[in-house]
C-alpha cells in the first residue's frame, strides 16, 4: 500500500500537466515572436543593402558632379523625380509598364493596402522553377520577371527587362539544309538498317515498360514501328549535326536600370544563368526542360546583351525566349541543386512584389507578398499581396462573406448566390468573364481500339452524339449559365478560330437520323441496334472526384438513354484514368484541356504523328489533311498566314469532330469595390498591380 | 523488468516490419503502381514531357526496380544502422559506406519535400487533439461511472446506459455534419468556425485575448481553442460512451468483491469505502484500455481532420494515399503503428505500477 | 444450468433458445430487433416500395400493362423468394432438425437464384418518365403505384435539392442530382445490410480459423500468429481499409460492392482472432478436450466438434458489434467519396448535406444520418444483451 495512487497524487499530475501545457504554450508564443523577428531583419538587411548601394551610387555622382558633367534629359523616357516615380505629364513608354504609369497618372492614386485572395489548396512550393502546380506560378509572376511580356489587352509583345530586340529568320536557310539533308540521310539509313537498332530497342523497351505487348516481327504494327524509328533516327542525326544552321536567331539588348529586390543589378549573366539552371538535369523540372527543347543556345554576349539560337522554325519561338522568367545568379548560386529540389520557399526575382523573406517560406505558412521597394519600375499601388489558402468551398464562402477576402474566385453556384446579396454587391463589384487563354471541356470518341475500329470510327456517329448533347442545358443547369458550348479548340473570339462556326444545336432527330445512315436503328426495346442485333452501348471515362463532371455525366447518360444509346460511367481517380488513355483502353472519356498559351498549338491532340508512343491524340484520329495544315501553320511566321490556316483547321475538326467539345467556363470572381482601376482586358482582369486604393479608402495596413 | 521492457521493444522490430510490408506490397501491386500519379502530378497529359518526367523519377526514386529491391532500399533509408548514400548528378543514390546514420524517412514524390518536416508539420496537431481529447474523456467518464454505479438498477441508471450505448453508436459523419450545419453554419446557429485551424486573421492577432478600441479581441489561443471545440467533441463522445460503461461495470464489481463487504462491515461510511477502495481498483480496467483508446483516437481523427480540413497526420495520409506518395504513405504508417504499439507497452506498464500484484519479472 | 432445473416444469430449451430468450427480455433489444427486422423487409423489397414503374396501369388504348414487373433485376426476385423460403423453414417445420432446415434452405435459396439469374432479363434501357409522360397526355385511366414512386437512380434535374414536402410527394426531399432521398434510402438499406452480414461473415471466418489454430497449437504458430495480429492491429484498420479500397483496380469497379465486402472483411479479422484464441487457450487446459485427447480422437474432431463450440457464443456476440462496425465502416468510406459509384449510399448522402455554397440541407444529413445510426444502435443493443444473456457473472446485472 506504500505506492498507493492517492489524491494528493492526482492534483500533482494535474499540476504537472498544466505545467507541461503552460510550457508549450509559451514556446509556440516565441516561436511566432520568432518568425516576425526573423522577417524584420530580412527587412533590415535588405535595407542596409540598398543604403550601402546608394551610398557608392552617390559617391559616383558627386564623382562626376566634381569633375563637371551636363545632366540631359533623354528623350521618350520618363524623368526620374525625387522618389523615383515618373511626373504625371511625361508620355507614358509603351512597354510592359505602361499599366502601371497609366494607374499612377490617376489623379486619385495612392499606395497602400493590400489585396487578399484565395486559393483552394495548400501551394506545395514557390521555388523557381521546381514549383509544380499553377499556384506556385501565379505567385511567380509578381516576383520573377521576363525579357518581354505580352499586353494583356492587345496581346502584342511589350519590352520589359529587354529594351529592344531582333529577330532573324533563317528558316529558308533551314528548310534548304533541310532539303539537302534530308535525302541523304534517308539514303544512308536505307543502305544500313541496323543504324536504327538503339532507337528501336529504346521503343520497344517503352512499350513493355508501359505494359504493352511489343508488336510480332514482320507485322504491320512492327513495319510502323521501323519506319517511326527511321523518322526518329533521322531527327536526331539533323538535330545532333553542327553544320546545321539555326532556324531562328533572337538577340535581347537588356535595359541597364534593372536590379533585382535586393538592389543588385540585374544583367545578361543573370539571363544565361536562368536557362542554365533550367537546364541543369538535376533540376526537378523535367517538364520544364522538354518544353524548351526547341531552344538550342542561350548567350550572353556582353554584360547587356543575350542571343538565342533555336533549333527548328516555329511560332512560338519568340515566346519562349521572351516569357522565360530571369533569375539571380548572385541568389541561386548560394544553393545546391538538391536544396533548390527540395526547399519550397527560394524565390527572388526583379519583380513588383518580393517574398519578404526569399529563403525560409514553407507550405502552411501565410504566403504573402510585399511591395518591392527596389522596384527600377513605377512602383504599384498595394503596398502587399497575401494568398489565403482555405480548402474547403464552403470555408472559403465564409470568409469572404466575413470580409476577410478582397478578390474571391466562386465556384458558379456561388457566384449565382452572391450576386443576389445585396450586403454583398454593395461592397464587392461582381466579374464574370471568358479569359484567354481559357481552357474547353470535352468527350473524346476513341476511333481505334486494340486495333479494330470502334463505333465511333464513323464521323455521322460522331456527329449524332455531338447533337445528342445538349450543351446549352448542361451550361445552364450544371454551370448557371457561367459558360458556354464551344465549337472547337480555339477560342471563340481568337483570331485562330472561325467566325462562321457556331455549334451544332441540341438535335435528337438529325442524331437519330445521321445513326440511321450508319445502320443503328431503335429495336423493339427501343435500344439502337445494328444489323448484328447488337445494341448501341458503350463505357464513358472520366476522372473521379468532382460534383460537376458527375452532374454532367449523368446529364449524357440520361439523354444518350433517351436516344435509345446504354451509356455506363465509368469514373477513374486521374493517375488509372491517364493510365487508360495512354494505354487507349478506353470507348470514351471527357476531360478538359487547360489554358495553355494565348495562340494554342493543337498539335499534339489531332495530329496523326501524336498517336504513337502514347502521345496526346489519344483517339487515334487521323485526317491526313489536317496533319498538313497544322504543320504548316507551326511553321508560318507570318501572323495573318497562320491565322488562315488555324481557320481551316478549325472548320476540318468541325466537320469530322473527333471530339465533342463541350464547354468553356467562365471567370467568376467578385473584387472588393474599395480598388479603383479594376479593367477588363482581353486575357481577363489587368493585373492587380495596377489597382490601387484612394487614400481615404484603405482598410487593411501592410 | 528493464528485461521485459527490452523484450517488448525487440518483439517491434518484426512487427513493424511486418506492417510497413504488407503496406507496401499493397502500394505496389496496386494498378498504376507506387508514385503511378505522380508522373500526371501537374495534370498535363503531354507524353513527352510524361517520359520526362518519368525518366526523372527512375532515376530518383528507383521506381523501375523490383518491387522487393524497392523496399529493402527504403529499410535501409529509415534504419538507423546502414548504408550511406548519396545521389549522382542524375539524382540517381549510390551507396557509399556502412554504419551508423540518422534514420530519413525519405522524400515526398508528390511534394518534392523531406518526409519527416512534412510529419513535423502534421504530427503535433493529431497529437494536439489527441491529448486534450483523452484527459476529458476520462475524467468525464470516471465521474459518470461512479454517479451511475451509485445509482445501479434504478431509472436513471437503466436511461444512463441505454443512452450511453446510444451515444457510443452515433457515428462520427453524422454528428460531425451536424454540428458543422447547424452550429457553424450562417444558415442557422453560427457560433464556431466551420473548419480549419485557426481564423485568417490569427496570424495579426495578439497571443492572448485583450480589449482593444475596435472591441474584444480574441487573441491567438483563444482563437485556436474556438476553432477546436467542434473536433474535439466529435471525437470525445464515442470513447466518453465506452469508458463510461466500463467504469460503471468495473465499479459494480468490485462493491460486491469481499475486500468492500469487509470494508463495510468495519462501519467505514459510504463514501470512504467507495473512495478508499473501490475506486482506485476499478481503474484498472480503464487504464488497460486506455491502449486501445489512443490508437483509435488517432484512427478516428482521420475522419474528423477531413471534416474539419484540420491539416494532421489523418489529412496528410488520405492526401497521400490518393496520390499514391509512397513514401509518406509508409511514414504514416510506421508512425501510428509505432504509436500505437508503445500506447500498448505503455498501458501494460501503468498496469503494474496500479496493481502491485501484477509483475512482469 | 442449474438455475434451469430449479424452475417448475421446465420446457425442454435448448442452450440457445435459453440465450435468445435472455436476449429478449429487455424493452431496448426488443426495439433494436424489430427496427432490424424492418429494414431487412425495406431491403428485401426495396423495389417494390420504391420504384418509379407502377405495380399495373391501365391506359386509354386499353391495354393493360405491369411495368414494375418488367423492369425487375433478378436479384429483386431472388431475395424476396429467398427470404419467403426461410420464414417457412423457420416457421412451418418446427419438428424438423434445424440442420436438415438449414440444408434444405440452402439448397432450394441456390436453386432460386441460379433460376432467377438464368431467366430473368430485364431491359436494358430504363424509361422512368414514359409513365410520367403518359400521364401527362392522359392516357392513364388508372394505375397502381408504389409507396415511394420513383427508383433511386430516376432523376429529375430540375428538382434539385427539394426539401421534404407532402406534395410534390417528396417525403424525404430530393438531392442534388433530382433523385429521390426516400427511395434511395430504401434502396440503400440492401446494400447496408449485405455488406455489414457478409464482410462480417469473412471477418469471422478468418478469425475464428486463424485464432482456433494459435489456440489450439500455440507455442511457435501461437507467437507467429500473435505478431501477424499485432501487424494488423497496429495500423488503424480504418488507414487500411483506406488504402485498400484506394489502390483497387479499377477492372473491379462493377464487382466493387463484393470487394468492399472482402476488404472490410479482411481488416476486421484481428478481433475475433483473439477471441477465439484466448477462449481456445482457457477451454484446452480443461476436462473435456483433455478425455477427448485421452480417447485418441482426430485433431480436427476436436478442433471443431468440441472445442468450437463451445468458444463460439462470446465470438457471435463480438460478430453483432461487427456487423455494426461494418455498416459504418461502408458508410465512412462512402461519406469519403471511395463507395459505390452510382448506388444509392447513406454515407454518400450525407456528405452531401453541406454544398459548395455552404447551404446546409438538413434532410441530406438528418434521414440517411439516423438510419445509419439506428442500424449501427440496434445491432449494439442486440450485441449487448446477448453479452449479458451469454455471461453468467452479468446475467443478473442485464438490465437493459
Amino acid at each position: 500500500m506504500e505506492n498507493r495512487f492517492g489524491f494528493k497524487d492526482l492534483v500533482t499530475l494535474v499540476l504537472l500537466v498544466v505545467v507541461i501545457a503552460m510550457v508549450y504554450l509559451s514556446m509556440v508564443q516565441f516561436d511566432r515572436q520568432w518568425d516576425d523577428i526573423k522577417a524584420l531583419n530580412n527587412n533590415i538587411t535588405t535595407l542596409t543593402n540598398n543604403q550601402s548601394q546608394m551610398r557608392s551610387q552617390i559617391d559616383k555622382l558627386s564623382e562626376k558632379l566634381d569633375k563637371g558633367v551636363a545632366i540631359v534629359q533623354p528623350n521618350g523616357t520618363h524623368t526620374a523625380t525625387t522618389d523615383g516615380n515618373p511626373t504625371p505629364t511625361a508620355s507614358i513608354p509603351n512597354n510592359g509598364l505602361h499599366g502601371l504609369y497609366e494607374a499612377r497618372t490617376e489623379p486619385d492614386f495612392a499606395e497602400g493596402d493590400t489585396v487578399v485572395d484565395a486559393f483552394g489548396t495548400q501551394i506545395k512550393s514557390v521555388t523557381a522553377l521546381t514549383y509544380k502546380d499553377l499556384y506556385g506560378r501565379r505567385i511567380q509572376s509578381f516576383v520573377i520577371e521576363s525579357l518581354a511580356v505580352q499586353d494583356d489587352d492587345t496581346l502584342e509583345f511589350l519590352p520589359l527587362i529587354a529594351e529592344s530586340w531582333k529577330i532573324d529568320d533563317h528558316s529558308k536557310d533551314y528548310d534548304a539544309y533541310l532539303a539537302k539533308k534530308k535525302p541523304e540521310l534517308e539514303a544512308k539509313v536505307d543502305a544500313d538498317a541496323t543504324l536504327l537498332d538503339p532507337i528501336r530497342k529504346g521503343m520497344l523497351d517503352e512499350l513493355t515498360k508501359t505494359g504493352q505487348k511489343p508488336p510480332e516481327p514482320g507485322s504491320d504494327d512492327d513495319k510502323a514501328l521501323t519506319a517511326d524509328a527511321r523518322e526518329k533516327w533521322i531527327d536526331q542525326q539533323v538535330r545532333d549535326d553542327p553544320e546545321r544552321p539555326s532556324a531562328l536567331v533572337v538577340t535581347f539588348k537588356l535595359r541597364k536600370d534593372v536590379r533585382f529586390s535586393d538592389g543588385v543589378p540585374l544583367t545578361a549573366h543573370d539571363v544565361q544563368f536562368s536557362w542554365e539552371l533550367m537546364n541543369n538535369p538535376l533540376l526537378n523540372a523535367p517538364e520544364t526542360r522538354n518544353f524548351y527543347d526547341n531552344v538550342e543556345s542561350y548567350k550572353a554576349l556582353d554584360d547587356y546583351t543575350v542571343e538565342f539560337r533555336f533549333r527548328e522554325p516555329n511560332f512560338l519561338a519568340f515566346d519562349m525566349a521572351a516569357g522565360f522568367g530571369i533569375l539571380p545568379k548572385h541568389f541561386y548560386e548560394k544553393f545546391s541543386i538538391e536544396d533548390i529540389n527540395s526547399k519550397p520557399g527560394l524565390l527572388m526575382g526583379s519583380g513588383r512584389y518580393r517574398m519578404p523573406d526569399p529563403e525560409s517560406w514553407a507550405p502552411g505558412k501565410l504566403m504573402k507578398l510585399v511591395r518591392n521597394e527596389n522596384y527600377w519600375g513605377p512602383k504599384p499601388g498595394p503596398a502587399a499581396l497575401i494568398w489565403l489558402e482555405i480548402e474547403e468551398d464552403v470555408s472559403r464562402m465564409a470568409s469572404f462573406k466575413n470580409g476577410q477576402i478582397d478578390y474571391f474566385a466562386a465556384t458558379s453556384e456561388q457566384f449565382d448566390e452572391l450576386k443576389k446579396d445585396e450586403k454583398i454587391t454593395s461592397r464587392y463589384t461582381p466579374f464574370n468573364y471568358l479569359p484567354v487563354p481559357t481552357g474547353y471541356s470535352f468527350v473524346a470518341w476513341n476511333v481505334t481500339r486494340e486495333g479494330k475500329p470502334t463505333i465511333f470510327a464513323d464521323k455521322r456517329v460522331r456527329q449524332a452524339m455531338t447533337y445528342l448533347i445538349d450543351r446549352q442545358r448542361i451550361a445552364k443547369e450544371v454551370m448557371l449559365g457561367y459558360a458556354s458550348p464551344t465549337s472547337g479548340p480555339f477560342d471563340d473570339k481568337s483570331r485562330q478560330a472561325d467566325p462562321d462556326i457556331k455549334p451544332r444545336e441540341y438535335d435528337p432527330k438529325k442524331a437519330l437520323e445521321l445513326l440511321k445512315q450508319v445502320g443503328w436503328k431503335p429495336g423493339a426495346d427501343g435500344v439502337l441496334r445494328n444489323a448484328k442485333g447488337e445494341p448501341f452501348a458503350f463505357t464513358l471515362t472520366y476522372p473521379s472526384g468532382s460534383d460537376t463532371y458527375e452532374r454532367i455525366m449523368l446529364m449524357l447518360k440520361d439523354s444518350f438513354n433517351r436516344a435509345g444509346i446504354l451509356m455506363t460511367q465509368d469514373p477513374q481517380q486521374w493517375s488509372i484514368f491517364i493510365e487508360r488513355v495512354d494505354g487507349r483502353a478506353f470507348d470514351a472519356c471527357a476531360l478538359a484541356w487547360g489554358g495553355g498559351s494565348i495562340e494554342g498549338d493543337i498539335r499534339q491532340m489531332f495530329h496523326s504523328s501524336q498517336i504513337a508512343n502514347g502521345a496526346n491524340n489519344f483517339t487515334s484520329y487521323i485526317n491526313p489533311e489536317l496533319d498538313k495544315l497544322i504543320d504548316e501553320a507551326r511553321r508560318t511566321i507570318d501572323e495573318d498566314k497562320r491565322m488562315k490556316l488555324w481557320q481551316a483547321c478549325h472548320r476540318i475538326l468541325y466537320e469530322d469532330q473527333p471530339y465533342t467539345f463541350l464547354l468553356r467556363r467562365q471567370s467568376t470572381t467578385f473584387i472588393d469595390k474599395r480598388f479603383h482601376n479594376v479593367k477588363r482586358v482581353t486575357t481577363g482582369l489587368n493585373d492587380r498591380s495596377e489597382w490601387y486604393v484612394p487614400a481615404g479608402q484603405q482598410l487593411r495596413g501592410e | 523488468m528493464a528485461n521485459y521492457i527490452i523484450r517488448r521493444l525487440i518483439l517491434l522490430v518484426p512487427t513493424l516490419l511486418g506492417m510497413t510490408f504488407v503496406v507496401f506490397m499493397i502500394m505496389a501491386l496496386s494498378p498504376g503502381g507506387i508514385g503511378g500519379s505522380l508522373l500526371n502530378d501537374l495534370g498535363e497529359l503531354d507524353s513527352q514531357q510524361s517520359r520526362a518526367i518519368r525518366q526523372y523519377y527512375e532515376n530518383r526514386y528507383g521506381i523501375n526496380q523490383p518491387v522487393i529491391v524497392q523496399y529493402v532500399k527504403w529499410l535501409n533509408l529509415v534504419s538507423p544502422v546502414g548504408f550511406r548514400s548519396q545521389r549522382d548528378e542524375t539524382g540517381k543514390p549510390h551507396y557509399t559506406s556502412f554504419g551508423f546514420k540518422w534514420p530519413d524517412l525519405g522524400e515526398s514524390m508528390a511534394k518534392h519535400r523531406p518526409v519527416s518536416t512534412m510529419i513535423a508539420e502534421a504530427l503535433p496537431i493529431t497529437l494536439l487533439l489527441n491529448l486534450i481529447t483523452t484527459p476529458i474523456v476520462y475524467i468525464l467518464a470516471i465521474l459518470m461511472g461512479i454517479y451511475a454505479a451509485r445509482y445501479r438498477g434504478k431509472m436513471l441508471d437503466v436511461g444512463l446506459s441505454t443512452s450511453m450505448l446510444a451515444l457510443w453508436s452515433l457515428p462520427t459523419i453524422m454528428i460531425a455534419v451536424l454540428l458543422i450545419g447547424f452550429l457553424a453554419n450562417r444558415d442557422n446557429l453560427h457560433w464556431f468556425p466551420p473548419g480549419g485551424f485557426n481564423s485568417v486573421e490569427a496570424h495579426t492577432m495578439a497571443f492572448l485575448p485583450h480589449r482593444t478600441e475596435a472591441g474584444f479581441e480574441r487573441g491567438w489561443l483563444l482563437d485556436r481553442g474556438w476553432h477546436l471545440v467542434l473536433p474535439v467533441l466529435c471525437m470525445l463522445y464515442g470513447s466518453f460512451a465506452w469508458l463510461m460503461k466500463l467504469m460503471r461495470s468495473s465499479l459494480l464489481e468490485n462493491l460486491s468483491a469481499d475486500f468492500v463487504r469487509t470494508a463495510r462491515a468495519k462501519g467505514l461510511s459510504d463514501n470512504r469505502v467507495l473512495w478508499g477502495h473501490a475506486f482506485r481498483n476499478s481503474l484498472l480496467p480503464l487504464i488497460t484500455v486506455l491502449a486501445g483508446v489512443l490508437p483509435g483516437l488517432l484512427a478516428g481523427s482521420v475522419v474528423i481532420e477531413k471534416i474539419f480540413s484540420l491539416p494532421g497526420m489523418g489529412n496528410l495520409a488520405i492526401e497521400a494515399i490518393n496520390a499514391r506518395d509512397r513514401e509518406v504513405v509508409l511514414a504514416t504508417t510506421l508512425i501510428s503503428g509505432l504509436l500505437s504499439l508503445l500506447c500498448i507497452l505503455v498501458a501494460d506498464l501503468l498496469y503494474t505500477l496500479a496493481d502491485p500484484r501484477v509483475s512482469y519479472e | 444450468m442449474t438455475r434451469l432445473a430449479l424452475q417448475p416444469a421446465p420446457p425442454r430449451l435448448t442452450y440457445l433458445q435459453m440465450v435468445l430468450r435472455d436476449t429478449l427480455r429487455g424493452v431496448g433489444p426488443r426495439v433494436g430487433l424489430a427496427w432490424l427486422v424492418v429494414l431487412t423487409f425495406l431491403a428485401v423489397f426495396a423495389p417494390f416500395l420504391a420504384n418509379s414503374y407502377p405495380y399495373a396501369v391501365r391506359t386509354t388504348d386499353g391495354s393493360l400493362s405491369f411495368p414494375l414487373f418488367r423492369y425487375l433485376r433478378p436479384v429483386d426476385v431472388a431475395l424476396p423468394v429467398m427470404t419467403l423460403l426461410a420464414l417457412l423453414a423457420w416457421r412451418l417445420f418446427g419438428r424438423v432438425p434445424a440442420r436438415w432446415r438449414l440444408l434444405v434452405w440452402v439448397l432450394a435459396s441456390s436453386a432460386v437464384c441460379a433460376a432467377c439469374f438464368l431467366t430473368i432479363k430485364p431491359p436494358l434501357r430504363q424509361t422512368y418518365d414514359r409513365y410520367r409522360e403518359q400521364v401527362k397526355q392522359g392516357e392513364v385511366i388508372w394505375a397502381i403505384t408504389t409507396p415511394i414512386p420513383y427508383s433511386p437512380s430516376d432523376r429529375l434535374s430540375e428538382l434539385r435539392f427539394l426539401a421534404p414536402s407532402a406534395s410534390p410527394w417528396r417525403l424525404m426531399g430530393t438531392e442534388g442530382n433530382g433523385a429521390d432521398v426516400f427511395s434511395r434510402m430504401v434502396h440503400a438499406s440492401r446494400i447496408a445490410m449485405a455488406i455489414g452480414l457478409i464482410a462480417t461473415s469473412i471477418a469471422l471466418v478468418i478469425g475464428v480459423i486463424v485464432g482456433g489454430l494459435m489456440g489450439y497449437f500455440s507455442g511457435i504458430v501461437d507467437l507467429i500468429g500473435m505478431r501477424l495480429v499485432e501487424i494488423f492491429a497496429a495500423v488503424p484498420t480504418f488507414f487500411l481499409l483506406l488504402i485498400l479500397v484506394a489502390v483497387m483496380p479499377p477492372e473491379w469497379n462493377p464487382y466493387k460492392l463484393y470487394v468492399m465486402m472482402v476488404i472490410i472483411g479482411i481488416t476486421g479479422w484481428v478481433g475475433y482472432a483473439r477471441f477465439v484464441r484466448a477462449e481456445f487457450l482457457r477451454l484446452r487446459e480443461q476436462d473435456f478436450v483433455t478425455s477427448a485427447r485421452a480417447c485418441g480422437l482426430p485433431l480436427s474432431s476436436i478442433l471443431f466438434r468440441h472445442m468450437l463450440p463451445n468458444g463460439m457464443a462470446p465470438v457471435l456476440v463480438e460478430a453483432s458489434f461487427g456487423v455494426a462496425g461494418a455498416i459504418l465502416a461502408e458508410s465512412t468510406l462512402s461519406f469519403l467519396g471511395l463507395g459505390l459509384v452510382d448506388q444509392p449510399s447513406w454515407g454518400q448522402m450525407l456528405s452531401e448535406s453541406i454544398s459548395g455554397t455552404g447551404s446546409f440541407k438538413w434532410w441530406m444529413a438528418f434521414f440517411p444520418g439516423m438510419a445509419i445510426f439506428l442500424t449501427v444502435f440496434a445491432y449494439n443493443l442486440v450485441g449487448e444483451s446477448l453479452r449479458d444473456a451469454i455471461d453468467p457473472h452479468t446475467r443478473k446485472v442485464a438490465a437493459l
